[in-house]
């Protein structure tokens, strides 16, 4: 597992930095077991952090826009509260364990839930939905 | 059990200490820990950062953000990218888990 995870990782680098503006920092580490991938970079005039956890449990995954420090959008599968609540009700608490694919709005004012999202997905959404011309958040 | 071949040179080395297959034994044995305790020390680091940025230990941290709503808002407001840093967490206590338990199996042989 550890080289195909390496070269899944390295092949995911190249098409962020092949992406993305700018990379201001980058770390991959790894073992049998589990890696850990971040890397932060600017689309326009935002700032993208793009974070992954690779496990036993599975794939944890937060993807993020910011600007001047503010959330513009956000893509996470952490199961919290309100991930939970949203998508299994009352019965939320007998969740815990599960990753719940979600996004949070500008200033995470809402949230809803999504299906799961890669890079290549968020991508997607960054083309279409926030133009790197676009100055400011709208 | 597995063979590996060893250059001449080391061989010899390893009997100025002793019985050559016993000194080799002795030395992985050696390095195994050193390399398990330097990963397991990395692991406790990252897990003490965390610990003192938020206050308390991870288990206490998820199930407050997973059932106390409140709680929810208050790490929101303070940090909007909180889910990073649990992310990150839970990696560096899974590895510390595992590091230790990697030792203990290492230390009992």
């Amino acid at each position: 597992m550890a080289r195909s995870t390496r070269d899944h990782y390295a092949a995911l680098t190249a098409q962020v930095a092949a992406t993305l503006n700018t990379i201001s920092f980058q770390r991959f580490e790894y073992n049998s077991q589990r890696a850990l991938w971040e890397i932060h970079g600017t689309w326009g005039t935002y700032n993208v952090r793009l974070k992954e956890i690779y496990s036993t449990k599975g794939r944890m995954y937060s993807f993020y826009v910011i600007y001047a420090n503010n959330v513009v959008v956000g893509f996470d599968n952490y199961p919290d509260r309100q991930a939970l609540y949203a998508k299994h009700q009352e019965a939320f608490t007998s969740h815990l364990d599960e990753l719940i694919p979600h996004k949070h709005s500008t200033g995470k004012e809402t949230l809803e839930l999504t299906e799961t999202i890669t890079v290549e997905t968020f991508f997607d959404y960054l083309r279409k939905e926030i133009p790197q011309t676009q100055k400011e958040p709208l | 059990m597995t063979t590996i071949a060893l250059d001449k040179e080391w061989i010899e080395t390893a009997q100025l200490f002793g019985d050559a297959k016993n000194i080799v034994k002795e030395a992985l044995r050696a390095y195994a820990i050193q390399q398990c305790q330097q990963r397991l020390d990395e692991a406790r680091a990252k897990v003490a950062t965390y610990k003192r940025k938020y206050n308390y230990d991870y288990e206490t941290f998820k199930h407050a953000v997973q059932v106390d709503e409140s709680f929810l808002t208050t790490i929101e407001s303070q940090n909007p990218l909180w889910e990073q840093d649990a992310m990150e967490w839970e990696y560096w206590q899974e590895e510390q888990q595992a590091w230790r338990d990697q030792l203990e199996t290492i230390m009992r042989r």
